[in-house]
Protein backbone atom coordinates (compact mmCIF):
# COMPACT_ATOMS: atom_id res chain seq x y z
CA UNK A 1 0.00 0.00 0.00
CA UNK A 2 2.77 2.20 1.02
CA UNK A 3 4.84 2.02 -2.10
CA UNK A 4 1.80 2.67 -3.92
CA UNK A 5 0.63 6.44 -2.30
CA UNK A 6 4.66 6.99 -2.68
CA UNK A 7 4.60 6.43 -6.24
CA UNK A 8 1.37 8.42 -6.92
CA UNK A 9 2.47 11.54 -5.51
CA UNK A 10 6.48 12.48 -4.84
CA UNK A 11 6.73 13.77 -0.89
CA UNK A 12 7.38 17.37 -1.29
CA UNK A 13 10.20 18.40 1.01
CA UNK A 14 9.25 21.26 2.86
CA UNK A 15 12.23 24.55 2.24
CA UNK A 16 15.05 24.41 4.25
CA UNK A 17 14.42 26.98 7.43
CA UNK A 18 16.55 30.21 7.81
CA UNK A 19 18.29 28.84 10.71
CA UNK A 20 19.32 25.55 9.06
CA UNK A 21 20.51 27.74 5.98
CA UNK A 22 22.88 29.71 8.53
CA UNK A 23 24.34 26.99 10.39
CA UNK A 24 24.83 25.36 6.99
CA UNK A 25 26.13 28.94 5.42
CA UNK A 26 28.65 29.57 8.58
CA UNK A 27 30.24 25.62 8.25
CA UNK A 28 34.11 25.34 8.23
CA UNK A 29 34.02 23.60 4.88
CA UNK A 30 32.24 26.74 2.89
CA UNK A 31 33.96 29.31 1.79
CA UNK A 32 33.86 31.98 4.34
CA UNK A 33 35.67 29.81 7.16
CA UNK A 34 37.57 28.13 4.75
CA UNK A 35 41.37 26.81 5.52
CA UNK A 36 42.71 29.13 2.62
CA UNK A 37 43.01 32.38 4.41
CA UNK A 38 44.45 33.60 7.62
CA UNK A 39 43.16 37.24 7.28
CA UNK A 40 46.36 38.61 7.87
CA UNK A 41 47.53 36.18 10.75
CA UNK A 42 50.49 34.53 8.82
CA UNK A 43 51.88 37.64 7.77
CA UNK A 44 51.69 39.64 11.54
CA UNK A 45 53.52 36.32 12.81
CA UNK A 46 56.84 37.36 10.32
CA UNK A 47 56.08 40.93 11.26
CA UNK A 48 56.71 41.45 15.61
CA UNK A 49 56.21 45.37 16.51
CA UNK A 50 58.24 47.75 15.42
CA UNK A 51 60.61 48.85 18.46
CA UNK A 52 61.61 52.38 19.54
CA UNK A 53 64.58 53.63 17.63
CA UNK A 54 67.87 53.24 19.86
CA UNK A 55 68.83 56.52 19.94
CA UNK A 56 72.55 55.73 21.85
CA UNK A 57 74.60 53.57 19.55
CA UNK A 58 77.19 53.00 22.74
CA UNK A 59 73.98 51.45 24.73
CA UNK A 60 74.07 47.65 24.94
CA UNK A 61 72.21 45.94 22.69
CA UNK A 62 68.76 44.85 24.91
CA UNK A 63 67.60 41.59 23.99
CA UNK A 64 64.74 42.13 21.48
CA UNK A 65 61.13 42.13 23.55
CA UNK A 66 58.68 39.65 23.46
CA UNK A 67 56.49 39.92 20.69
CA UNK A 68 53.33 40.73 22.78
CA UNK A 69 51.04 39.32 20.22
CA UNK A 70 47.92 36.84 21.75
CA UNK A 71 45.72 35.05 19.37
CA UNK A 72 42.50 36.41 21.37
CA UNK A 73 43.88 40.30 20.59
CA UNK A 74 44.55 39.25 16.90
CA UNK A 75 41.22 38.16 16.90
CA UNK A 76 39.27 40.91 18.44
CA UNK A 77 41.28 43.05 16.17
CA UNK A 78 40.22 41.02 12.98
CA UNK A 79 36.72 41.57 14.25
CA UNK A 80 36.73 45.15 14.95
CA UNK A 81 38.05 46.34 11.74
CA UNK A 82 35.60 43.91 9.81
CA UNK A 83 32.69 45.48 11.53
CA UNK A 84 33.63 49.25 10.77
CA UNK A 85 33.97 48.06 6.61
CA UNK A 86 32.95 44.94 5.41
CA UNK A 87 29.70 44.38 7.86
CA UNK A 88 28.29 47.86 7.37
CA UNK A 89 28.84 46.60 3.45
CA UNK A 90 26.89 43.16 4.37
CA UNK A 91 23.76 45.33 6.18
CA UNK A 92 23.09 47.41 3.09
CA UNK A 93 23.30 45.15 0.50
CA UNK A 94 20.83 42.94 2.71
CA UNK A 95 18.25 45.79 3.32
CA UNK A 96 18.27 46.19 -1.19
CA UNK A 97 19.93 43.30 -2.74
CA UNK A 98 18.49 45.31 -5.90
CA UNK A 99 21.55 47.52 -5.20
CA UNK A 100 24.06 45.09 -5.03
CA UNK A 101 26.19 45.39 -7.66
CA UNK A 102 26.54 49.13 -7.00
CA UNK A 103 27.74 48.26 -3.36
CA UNK A 104 30.14 46.47 -4.52
CA UNK A 105 31.58 48.62 -7.01
CA UNK A 106 31.86 51.05 -4.00
CA UNK A 107 33.62 48.24 -1.71
CA UNK A 108 35.66 47.47 -4.58
CA UNK A 109 36.48 50.76 -4.28
CA UNK A 110 37.10 51.11 -0.57
CA UNK A 111 39.27 47.99 -0.41
CA UNK A 112 42.69 48.85 -0.73
CA UNK A 113 44.69 46.26 0.34
CA UNK A 114 45.01 43.69 -2.54
CA UNK A 115 45.62 40.97 -0.44
CA UNK A 116 42.48 41.24 1.20
CA UNK A 117 40.65 42.20 -2.40
CA UNK A 118 42.17 39.07 -3.78
CA UNK A 119 41.15 36.90 -0.77
CA UNK A 120 37.62 38.44 -0.64
CA UNK A 121 37.02 37.97 -4.16
CA UNK A 122 38.18 34.07 -4.09
CA UNK A 123 35.39 33.36 -1.27
CA UNK A 124 32.95 35.54 -3.53
CA UNK A 125 33.68 33.87 -6.22
CA UNK A 126 33.28 30.28 -4.21
CA UNK A 127 29.87 31.50 -2.40
CA UNK A 128 28.36 32.10 -5.69
CA UNK A 129 28.87 28.47 -6.75
CA UNK A 130 27.82 26.82 -3.93
CA UNK A 131 24.36 29.69 -4.09
CA UNK A 132 23.79 28.21 -7.61
CA UNK A 133 24.28 24.82 -7.05
CA UNK A 134 23.45 23.39 -4.19
CA UNK A 135 21.09 26.06 -2.15
CA UNK A 136 19.02 27.91 -4.88
CA UNK A 137 17.18 24.80 -6.06
CA UNK A 138 15.88 24.38 -2.46
CA UNK A 139 14.73 27.57 -2.03
CA UNK A 140 11.58 28.86 -2.09
CA UNK A 141 9.55 30.91 -4.79
CA UNK A 142 10.43 35.17 -3.54
CA UNK A 143 7.47 37.01 -2.32
CA UNK A 144 5.63 38.00 -6.00
CA UNK A 145 5.81 34.52 -6.46
CA UNK A 146 9.10 34.06 -8.80
CA UNK A 147 11.31 31.20 -9.11
CA UNK A 148 14.98 33.23 -8.36
CA UNK A 149 17.39 33.06 -11.21
CA UNK A 150 20.28 31.83 -10.93
CA UNK A 151 23.37 34.23 -9.51
CA UNK A 152 25.46 35.43 -12.62
CA UNK A 153 27.64 38.38 -12.34
CA UNK A 154 30.07 39.99 -14.82
CA UNK A 155 32.47 41.38 -12.16
CA UNK A 156 33.44 40.06 -9.28
CA UNK A 157 31.56 40.21 -5.73
CA UNK A 158 32.85 40.75 -2.85
CA UNK A 159 32.02 38.42 -0.26
CA UNK A 160 30.11 40.68 2.76
CA UNK A 161 27.99 41.76 -0.90
CA UNK A 162 27.59 37.80 -1.93
CA UNK A 163 26.73 37.06 1.06
CA UNK A 164 24.60 39.45 2.12
CA UNK A 165 22.60 38.70 -1.05
CA UNK A 166 22.61 35.05 -0.24
CA UNK A 167 21.59 34.93 3.44
CA UNK A 168 18.74 37.71 2.14
CA UNK A 169 17.38 34.92 -0.55
CA UNK A 170 17.92 32.18 2.12
CA UNK A 171 15.27 34.18 4.64
CA UNK A 172 18.08 34.78 7.14
CA UNK A 173 17.45 38.26 8.89
CA UNK A 174 20.13 41.23 8.39
CA UNK A 175 21.32 40.64 12.22
CA UNK A 176 21.63 36.93 11.95
CA UNK A 177 23.36 37.04 8.45
CA UNK A 178 25.58 40.13 10.15
CA UNK A 179 26.30 37.54 13.07
CA UNK A 180 26.89 34.90 11.04
CA UNK A 181 29.66 36.99 8.46
CA UNK A 182 31.77 38.07 11.60
CA UNK A 183 31.42 33.81 13.11
CA UNK A 184 32.80 33.10 10.07
CA UNK A 185 35.19 35.13 10.22
CA UNK A 186 36.58 34.27 14.09
CA UNK A 187 36.52 30.39 12.84
CA UNK A 188 38.60 31.25 9.92
CA UNK A 189 41.57 33.36 12.05
CA UNK A 190 41.30 30.20 14.73
CA UNK A 191 41.77 27.13 12.29
CA UNK A 192 44.23 29.70 10.38
CA UNK A 193 46.29 29.57 13.97
CA UNK A 194 46.24 25.86 14.55
CA UNK A 195 47.33 25.30 11.06
CA UNK A 196 50.60 27.57 11.88
CA UNK A 197 50.48 25.90 15.36
CA UNK A 198 50.04 29.12 16.97
CA UNK A 199 48.13 27.00 19.55
CA UNK A 200 46.80 23.45 19.90
CA UNK A 201 42.84 22.50 18.87
CA UNK A 202 42.02 22.45 22.24
CA UNK A 203 43.30 25.65 22.90
CA UNK A 204 41.47 27.06 19.40
CA UNK A 205 38.17 25.86 20.81
CA UNK A 206 38.85 27.56 23.65
CA UNK A 207 39.49 30.74 22.09
CA UNK A 208 36.18 30.10 19.73
CA UNK A 209 33.88 29.69 22.78
CA UNK A 210 35.50 33.06 24.45
CA UNK A 211 34.93 35.02 21.29
CA UNK A 212 31.14 35.05 21.52
CA UNK A 213 30.99 38.60 23.28
CA UNK A 214 33.39 39.97 20.87
CA UNK A 215 31.58 38.75 17.86
CA UNK A 216 28.15 40.16 19.37
CA UNK A 217 30.02 43.25 20.00
CA UNK A 218 30.67 43.47 16.31
CA UNK A 219 27.41 43.41 15.08
CA UNK A 220 26.19 45.52 17.41
CA UNK A 221 28.88 48.34 15.87
CA UNK A 222 28.54 46.95 12.05
CA UNK A 223 24.61 47.85 12.93
CA UNK A 224 25.75 51.66 14.51
CA UNK A 225 28.15 52.37 12.05
CA UNK A 226 25.83 51.46 9.27
CA UNK A 227 23.26 53.97 10.53
CA UNK A 228 25.10 56.69 11.56
CA UNK A 229 27.83 57.06 9.35
CA UNK A 230 26.52 55.42 5.84
CA UNK A 231 28.61 52.93 4.18
CA UNK A 232 30.26 55.61 2.70
CA UNK A 233 31.34 57.06 5.79
CA UNK A 234 32.95 53.46 7.21
CA UNK A 235 36.04 52.44 6.23
CA UNK A 236 39.75 51.16 7.76
CA UNK A 237 39.73 50.86 11.39
CA UNK A 238 43.27 48.85 11.94
CA UNK A 239 46.10 50.46 10.53
CA UNK A 240 48.74 47.48 11.41
CA UNK A 241 46.52 45.05 9.65
CA UNK A 242 46.11 46.98 6.57
CA UNK A 243 50.13 47.32 6.57
CA UNK A 244 51.35 43.77 7.59
CA UNK A 245 48.01 42.05 5.99
CA UNK A 246 48.88 43.77 2.50
CA UNK A 247 53.25 41.88 2.95
CA UNK A 248 51.47 38.56 2.69
CA UNK A 249 52.90 38.90 -0.79
CA UNK A 250 56.77 38.76 0.10
CA UNK A 251 56.64 36.27 2.81
CA UNK A 252 59.47 33.91 1.92
CA UNK A 253 57.50 31.28 2.39
CA UNK A 254 53.57 30.79 2.96
CA UNK A 255 50.39 28.66 3.46
CA UNK A 256 47.98 30.94 2.97
CA UNK A 257 46.65 33.23 0.54
CA UNK A 258 45.65 36.07 2.61
CA UNK B 1 34.84 72.54 -14.57
CA UNK B 2 32.79 75.44 -14.72
CA UNK B 3 34.95 77.89 -12.99
CA UNK B 4 33.75 81.12 -14.42
CA UNK B 5 30.97 82.51 -11.52
CA UNK B 6 32.46 80.95 -8.29
CA UNK B 7 30.94 82.88 -4.85
CA UNK B 8 33.42 84.52 -3.14
CA UNK B 9 34.25 83.13 0.01
CA UNK B 10 32.50 84.36 3.22
CA UNK B 11 32.05 81.40 5.44
CA UNK B 12 34.84 81.18 8.73
CA UNK B 13 37.50 79.44 7.68
CA UNK B 14 36.85 78.76 3.70
CA UNK B 15 39.01 79.33 0.74
CA UNK B 16 39.16 79.37 -2.40
CA UNK B 17 42.04 78.52 -5.03
CA UNK B 18 41.62 78.78 -8.48
CA UNK B 19 45.48 77.89 -10.77
CA UNK B 20 45.66 78.54 -14.52
CA UNK B 21 48.55 78.11 -16.81
CA UNK B 22 46.89 80.54 -19.81
CA UNK B 23 48.86 82.94 -20.85
CA UNK B 24 50.91 81.59 -17.83
CA UNK B 25 51.25 80.38 -14.58
CA UNK B 26 49.32 82.40 -12.55
CA UNK B 27 46.40 82.43 -9.11
CA UNK B 28 43.45 83.61 -11.09
CA UNK B 29 41.98 83.73 -7.45
CA UNK B 30 43.25 83.21 -3.78
CA UNK B 31 40.59 83.77 -1.11
CA UNK B 32 40.27 82.57 2.53
CA UNK B 33 38.55 83.37 5.61
CA UNK B 34 40.04 83.41 8.93
CA UNK B 35 41.18 80.98 10.83
CA UNK B 36 42.51 79.51 7.36
CA UNK B 37 45.51 81.62 5.45
CA UNK B 38 47.00 80.84 2.18
CA UNK B 39 50.32 82.87 1.06
CA UNK B 40 51.59 81.96 -2.18
CA UNK B 41 54.83 82.29 -3.60
CA UNK B 42 55.76 83.38 -6.97
CA UNK B 43 54.83 81.17 -9.65
CA UNK B 44 57.59 79.22 -10.96
CA UNK B 45 57.66 78.30 -15.00
CA UNK B 46 57.60 75.00 -13.17
CA UNK B 47 54.43 74.73 -11.28
CA UNK B 48 52.43 77.44 -8.58
CA UNK B 49 53.33 76.95 -5.12
CA UNK B 50 50.40 77.76 -2.19
CA UNK B 51 51.20 77.18 1.60
CA UNK B 52 47.99 76.27 3.87
CA UNK B 53 48.76 77.84 7.13
CA UNK B 54 46.03 78.31 9.87
CA UNK B 55 46.70 81.18 12.59
CA UNK B 56 48.64 79.64 15.42
CA UNK B 57 49.86 76.56 13.38
CA UNK B 58 46.97 74.40 14.56
CA UNK B 59 43.46 73.73 14.47
CA UNK B 60 41.80 74.69 17.82
CA UNK B 61 37.62 72.56 18.75
CA UNK B 62 35.72 73.25 16.47
CA UNK B 63 37.42 74.78 13.36
CA UNK B 64 36.35 74.03 10.26
CA UNK B 65 38.30 74.75 7.27
CA UNK B 66 36.63 74.33 3.79
CA UNK B 67 39.00 74.74 0.84
CA UNK B 68 37.89 74.63 -2.56
CA UNK B 69 40.42 74.20 -5.51
CA UNK B 70 40.45 74.11 -9.50
CA UNK B 71 43.13 73.41 -11.53
CA UNK B 72 43.04 74.91 -15.21
CA UNK B 73 44.02 72.35 -17.65
CA UNK B 74 47.80 71.84 -17.88
CA UNK B 75 48.53 73.89 -14.80
CA UNK B 76 50.17 72.66 -11.87
CA UNK B 77 49.83 73.48 -8.59
CA UNK B 78 51.54 72.25 -5.25
CA UNK B 79 50.03 72.73 -2.23
CA UNK B 80 51.86 72.78 0.98
CA UNK B 81 52.72 73.49 4.44
CA UNK B 82 55.12 75.12 6.83
CA UNK B 83 54.92 72.95 9.59
CA UNK B 84 53.10 70.38 11.26
CA UNK B 85 49.19 70.88 11.60
CA UNK B 86 48.75 70.23 15.05
CA UNK B 87 45.16 69.74 16.12
CA UNK B 88 44.49 71.01 19.84
CA UNK B 89 42.34 69.22 22.11
CA UNK B 90 38.62 69.28 22.09
CA UNK B 91 36.48 67.96 24.67
CA UNK B 92 33.19 68.57 22.19
CA UNK B 93 32.96 69.64 18.87
CA UNK B 94 35.22 67.82 16.07
CA UNK B 95 37.54 70.19 14.06
CA UNK B 96 37.28 69.71 10.29
CA UNK B 97 39.22 70.17 7.65
CA UNK B 98 37.90 69.61 4.10
CA UNK B 99 39.72 70.07 0.27
CA UNK B 100 37.91 69.49 -2.50
CA UNK B 101 40.00 69.88 -5.43
CA UNK B 102 38.89 69.84 -9.56
CA UNK B 103 41.80 68.56 -12.22
CA UNK B 104 41.18 69.62 -15.49
CA UNK B 105 42.36 68.00 -18.19
CA UNK B 106 46.55 67.27 -18.18
CA UNK B 107 46.45 68.91 -15.14
CA UNK B 108 48.70 68.25 -11.72
CA UNK B 109 48.21 68.52 -8.43
CA UNK B 110 50.64 68.15 -5.38
CA UNK B 111 49.98 67.77 -1.82
CA UNK B 112 52.57 67.57 -0.02
CA UNK B 113 51.76 68.27 3.39
CA UNK B 114 54.02 68.33 6.93
CA UNK B 115 52.25 64.97 9.18
CA UNK B 116 49.17 65.84 11.09
CA UNK B 117 49.58 65.79 14.30
CA UNK B 118 46.26 65.17 16.85
CA UNK B 119 46.58 66.05 20.37
CA UNK B 120 45.46 63.99 22.92
CA UNK B 121 41.64 64.35 23.44
CA UNK B 122 41.16 66.13 19.86
CA UNK B 123 38.61 64.90 17.89
CA UNK B 124 39.58 65.58 13.64
CA UNK B 125 37.96 65.03 10.34
CA UNK B 126 39.86 65.30 7.55
CA UNK B 127 38.28 64.82 4.05
CA UNK B 128 40.03 65.29 0.52
CA UNK B 129 37.74 64.94 -2.47
CA UNK B 130 39.29 65.09 -5.60
CA UNK B 131 37.51 65.43 -8.93
CA UNK B 132 39.83 64.08 -12.02
CA UNK B 133 38.39 63.95 -15.64
CA UNK B 134 37.96 60.19 -16.94
CA UNK B 135 40.18 60.47 -19.39
CA UNK B 136 43.24 59.49 -17.00
CA UNK B 137 45.24 62.97 -17.90
CA UNK B 138 45.08 64.37 -14.49
CA UNK B 139 48.12 63.50 -12.73
CA UNK B 140 48.03 63.75 -8.64
CA UNK B 141 50.82 62.68 -6.13
CA UNK B 142 49.21 63.19 -2.43
CA UNK B 143 50.72 62.35 0.85
CA UNK B 144 48.83 61.97 3.66
CA UNK B 145 50.54 61.06 7.23
CA UNK B 146 49.88 61.57 10.89
CA UNK B 147 52.25 61.16 14.15
CA UNK B 148 50.73 59.64 17.67
CA UNK B 149 50.65 63.31 18.63
CA UNK B 150 53.20 65.24 21.25
CA UNK B 151 55.48 61.68 22.26
CA UNK B 152 57.51 64.30 24.35
CA UNK B 153 54.71 64.80 26.29
CA UNK B 154 53.88 61.43 26.86
CA UNK B 155 50.98 61.80 23.80
CA UNK B 156 51.05 58.43 22.73
CA UNK B 157 47.73 58.00 19.92
CA UNK B 158 45.87 59.69 22.91
CA UNK B 159 42.99 61.52 21.01
CA UNK B 160 39.83 60.68 21.12
CA UNK B 161 38.82 60.46 17.41
CA UNK B 162 40.23 60.89 14.41
CA UNK B 163 38.83 60.14 10.42
CA UNK B 164 40.85 60.89 7.01
CA UNK B 165 38.79 60.04 3.86
CA UNK B 166 40.99 60.74 0.51
CA UNK B 167 38.59 60.45 -2.07
CA UNK B 168 38.84 60.42 -6.07
CA UNK B 169 35.62 60.92 -8.22
CA UNK B 170 36.18 60.83 -11.71
CA UNK B 171 33.82 63.12 -14.05
CA UNK B 172 32.19 62.68 -16.82
CA UNK B 173 32.36 64.56 -20.05
CA UNK B 174 30.16 67.77 -19.26
CA UNK B 175 32.56 68.47 -16.44
CA UNK B 176 29.67 67.71 -13.87
CA UNK B 177 29.71 66.88 -10.50
CA UNK B 178 27.07 65.25 -9.64
CA UNK B 179 27.47 62.18 -12.03
CA UNK B 180 30.48 61.64 -10.77
CA UNK B 181 31.71 58.09 -9.96
CA UNK B 182 33.28 57.21 -7.30
CA UNK B 183 37.19 55.22 -7.73
CA UNK B 184 38.80 55.08 -4.52
CA UNK B 185 38.32 55.79 -1.14
CA UNK B 186 40.82 55.86 1.28
CA UNK B 187 39.47 55.74 4.55
CA UNK B 188 41.23 55.61 8.18
CA UNK B 189 39.61 55.75 11.43
CA UNK B 190 41.60 55.62 14.72
CA UNK B 191 39.25 55.42 17.63
CA UNK B 192 40.83 56.71 20.48
CA UNK B 193 40.25 55.19 24.39
CA UNK B 194 37.97 57.72 25.65
CA UNK B 195 35.49 57.15 23.01
CA UNK B 196 34.96 53.32 23.74
CA UNK B 197 32.58 53.74 26.98
CA UNK B 198 33.20 50.94 29.08
CA UNK B 199 36.24 48.79 29.30
CA UNK B 200 34.62 45.38 27.34
CA UNK B 201 34.14 47.21 24.24
CA UNK B 202 37.71 48.33 24.43
CA UNK B 203 38.91 45.27 25.42
CA UNK B 204 36.33 44.06 22.02
CA UNK B 205 37.85 46.39 19.95
CA UNK B 206 41.41 44.52 20.97
CA UNK B 207 42.60 46.69 23.03
CA UNK B 208 43.33 50.85 24.02
CA UNK B 209 44.73 52.29 20.49
CA UNK B 210 48.25 52.78 21.27
CA UNK B 211 48.14 49.15 21.83
CA UNK B 212 46.62 48.21 18.77
CA UNK B 213 48.88 50.48 16.97
CA UNK B 214 52.12 48.01 17.46
CA UNK B 215 54.97 50.08 18.25
CA UNK B 216 54.23 52.55 14.69
CA UNK B 217 54.22 56.38 16.34
CA UNK B 218 53.71 57.44 12.77
CA UNK B 219 52.08 56.23 9.61
CA UNK B 220 51.42 57.56 5.45
CA UNK B 221 49.69 57.34 2.48
CA UNK B 222 50.78 58.24 -0.46
CA UNK B 223 49.01 57.94 -3.81
CA UNK B 224 50.12 58.27 -6.90
CA UNK B 225 48.26 58.73 -10.50
CA UNK B 226 48.96 59.97 -13.73
CA UNK B 227 50.62 59.79 -16.79
CA UNK B 228 53.36 62.15 -15.39
CA UNK B 229 54.63 60.26 -12.27
CA UNK B 230 54.38 56.82 -14.30
CA UNK B 231 58.43 56.42 -13.62
CA UNK B 232 57.78 57.35 -9.66
CA UNK B 233 54.95 54.60 -9.45
CA UNK B 234 56.62 51.86 -11.36
CA UNK B 235 59.85 52.84 -8.92
CA UNK B 236 57.45 52.06 -5.62
CA UNK B 237 56.24 49.04 -7.68
CA UNK B 238 59.39 47.58 -8.32
CA UNK B 239 61.04 48.03 -4.50
CA UNK B 240 58.59 46.09 -3.08
CA UNK B 241 58.87 43.60 -5.75
CA UNK B 242 62.20 42.98 -5.10
CA UNK B 243 62.21 44.03 -1.59
CA UNK B 244 63.68 40.88 0.57
CA UNK B 245 61.69 38.49 1.02
CA UNK B 246 60.49 38.14 4.89
CA UNK B 247 61.62 35.21 6.69
CA UNK B 248 64.41 34.82 3.81
CA UNK B 249 67.80 34.84 4.70
CA UNK B 250 69.41 38.61 4.74
CA UNK B 251 72.60 39.81 4.46
CA UNK B 252 73.98 37.62 2.59
CA UNK B 253 75.06 38.58 -1.29
CA UNK B 254 74.31 41.50 -0.78
CA UNK B 255 75.67 43.92 -2.85
CA UNK B 256 75.92 48.10 -2.02
CA UNK B 257 72.36 49.34 -3.59
CA UNK B 258 70.65 46.49 -1.79
CA UNK B 259 72.68 47.22 1.70
CA UNK B 260 71.39 51.30 1.04
CA UNK B 261 68.08 49.75 0.57
CA UNK B 262 67.96 47.69 4.15
CA UNK B 263 69.55 51.14 6.02
CA UNK B 264 66.48 53.21 4.13
CA UNK B 265 64.04 50.43 5.74
CA UNK B 266 65.83 50.26 8.91
CA UNK B 267 62.55 50.95 11.33
CA UNK B 268 59.87 51.23 9.00
CA UNK B 269 57.39 48.96 7.25
CA UNK B 270 55.72 49.72 4.08
CA UNK B 271 53.33 48.54 1.36
CA UNK B 272 52.75 49.34 -2.45
CA UNK B 273 49.69 48.23 -4.30
CA UNK B 274 48.15 49.08 -7.66
CA UNK B 275 44.94 49.82 -7.23
CA UNK B 276 42.50 51.11 -10.18
CA UNK B 277 45.00 53.43 -12.10
CA UNK B 278 46.74 54.17 -8.34
CA UNK B 279 49.86 53.60 -6.95
CA UNK B 280 48.76 53.04 -2.75
CA UNK B 281 52.24 53.30 -0.76
CA UNK B 282 51.31 52.55 2.93
CA UNK B 283 54.28 53.03 5.62
CA UNK B 284 54.56 52.61 9.36
CA UNK B 285 57.52 54.03 11.21
CA UNK B 286 58.55 53.59 14.52
CA UNK B 287 59.48 57.55 14.72
CA UNK B 288 58.42 60.69 12.23
CA UNK B 289 61.89 60.86 11.35
CA UNK B 290 62.59 57.18 9.54
CA UNK B 291 59.31 57.87 7.76
CA UNK B 292 60.56 61.02 6.84
CA UNK B 293 63.55 59.88 5.25
CA UNK B 294 61.96 57.04 3.59
CA UNK B 295 59.53 58.72 2.00
CA UNK B 296 61.95 61.20 0.59
CA UNK B 297 64.14 58.12 -0.68
CA UNK B 298 61.14 57.29 -2.08
CA UNK B 299 60.36 60.28 -3.96
CA UNK B 300 63.45 60.83 -4.92
CA UNK B 301 63.76 57.44 -6.23
CA UNK B 302 66.78 55.89 -4.48
CA UNK B 303 67.81 52.27 -3.54
CA UNK B 304 66.97 50.91 -7.52
CA UNK B 305 68.25 52.13 -10.82
CA UNK B 306 69.25 55.60 -10.91
CA UNK B 307 66.58 58.20 -12.44
CA UNK B 308 67.58 59.79 -15.09
CA UNK B 309 70.29 63.28 -14.17
CA UNK B 310 69.81 61.00 -10.70
CA UNK B 311 67.36 63.22 -9.67
CA UNK B 312 63.53 61.30 -9.23
CA UNK B 313 60.69 62.89 -11.66
CA UNK B 314 59.44 65.04 -8.96
CA UNK B 315 62.21 66.92 -8.69
CA UNK B 316 63.05 67.01 -12.15
CA UNK B 317 59.77 68.23 -12.75
CA UNK B 318 59.01 70.77 -9.94
CA UNK B 319 62.27 71.12 -7.91
CA UNK B 320 63.15 70.35 -4.75
CA UNK B 321 61.26 72.80 -2.97
CA UNK B 322 58.02 71.08 -3.32
CA UNK B 323 59.62 68.47 -1.02
CA UNK B 324 60.42 70.55 1.97
CA UNK B 325 57.73 68.42 4.79
CA UNK B 326 60.12 65.89 3.93
CA UNK B 327 63.92 67.43 4.40
CA UNK B 328 63.21 67.36 8.48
Amino acid sequence: MSTSTATQSPIQLPPPSPSHLLSLLTDSALPLSTFAFSSGLESRLSHPPLQPPNHSSTATQSPTPKDPFTLPTFLNTTLYSTSTLAVPFLLATHDNPTRASELNAQYTAQLLCPVQARASLSQGRALRKIYNESILPLLPPDASGQLRPKLTVQEGWHIPIIWAYVCHCCGISRRDAAWGFLWGVAKGVVSAAVRLAVCGPFVGQRVLVEIGGAVEAGVERGIKWEAEKGIGGCGMSWWGGEVVGGRQEILYSRVFNS
Amino acid sequence: MPTGNLPPCKAAGSGLIHATSVPFNALRRIEFVYPLKLISSRPSSKCITVFLLSYGGGLVAGDSINLDIYVDPNTRLCLLTQGSTKIFKSPSPTTSQTVTTHLGTGSTFLLLPDPLQPHATSRYTQTQRFYIPNDNSANLLLLDWTTEGRSAMGEHWSLTDFKTCNEVYTIGEDGSVDGAELLLRDTLFLEGDDSAGDPLELHYRGGPLKSRMEGVTCLATLLIRGPLFKELADHCVELFKTEPRVGGRRGFDENEAQRERRRLSEGVVFTVAEVRGFVVVRVSGADVERVRVWVRGLIEQRGMTPPPEGKGVVEREFGRGVMMCLEG
